[in-house]
């Protein structure tokens, strides 16, 4: 559960051992100044939210690109994605508990968000690729936790198409919608 | 009519947040089964064949029709909502 006093914590490891807790912040000032020898190590992860479900746990949070502390790695824009590494314990408490196979590694580019890659790019300004959309139409979300649901096109009184691409489409939701939560 | 959509958005019920996944398969006449011709959950971006190549799908072609499957995950057990999401 995420107790009233959970908060992302900030912990270091340089190897493959049990991640130690930076220190409580007790000079804020001089963590920010680049000219300051670098802290030995203090909590530099700012809390923003955090909320559990029964399927998901979110928590955000965020920090300085370069926290000046010799247990953080400063985070640079050298044109390359970041690595970004995650993990979880097992158990549901706030220990941390040793992640064992539960941990995952991507890369992310951090400064360049926007400039995604779209692979039909080509085919959307293709004036001869014609826009063919197969969606649920006005599908009542069933309350239960887990609904799967099948439409059915059939095509086959139609002249022959040829696929060339697929794009996701997903409902933004809609006005007025109550969207309440079912007791029970 | 075109509906675009974002995969991140601020409204309080995106389906971003209940589409767990979509398989789209393509039958041929009398197959239940059907081929799988485009999953998609998050975090997949969208595909094109290379050039000079697709997939038929009609009268003459050897597939006749689609199958849209959808899985909703409601952890909330939210009520009261409709989708329109799906695949151009």
């Amino acid at each position: 559960m995420l107790t009233p006093c959970s908060r992302p914590e900030d912990y270091f490891s340089e190897s493959n051992s049990y991640p130690t807790k930076d220190a409580p912040n007790e000079v804020t000032s001089a963590s920010c100044d680049v000219n300051q020898e670098p802290a030995a190590g203090h909590q530099s992860l700012v809390a923003f939210s955090g909320e559990q479900t029964a399927a998901h746990t979110t928590v955000t949070f965020g920090r300085m690109l370069d926290t000046n502390d010799k247990q953080d790695h400063p985070i640079v824009d050298n044109g390359d994605a970041t690595r970004l590494l995650f993990s979880y314990g097992d158990g549901d408490s706030d220990v941390l508990g040793y992640h064992g196979v539960n941990r995952g590694t991507f890369r992310m580019n951090l400064f360049q968000l926007q400039a995604s890659f779209d692979p039909i790019a080509h085919l959307r300004a293709d004036p001869t690729v014609k826009e063919f959309l197969f969606l649920n139409d006005n599908l009542n979300i069933d309350t239960k936790r887990t609904t799967y649901t099948d439409v059915e096109l059939d095509l086959s009184g139609d002249a022959d198409r040829q696929i060339v691409g697929f794009e996701h489409i997903l409902d933004e939701g809609h006005a007025g919608e109550s969207g309440a939560v079912s007791p029970g | 009519m075109e509906k675009r959509a974002h995969t991140v958005s601020n409204s309080l019920h995106a389906r971003a947040d209940l589409v767990h996944h979509f398989i789209l398969t393509a039958h041929k006449v009398g197959d239940n089964v059907g081929a799988t011709i485009w999953p998609w959950a998050s975090g997949v971006v969208a595909f094109a064949f290379p050039p000079t190549t697709g997939f038929s799908i009609g009268a003459t072609a050897d597939f006749k029709s689609l199958n849209l499957n959808c899985h909703f995950d409601n952890p909330n057990n939210l009520s009261g909502l409709r989708d329109n999401s799906g695949i151009r």
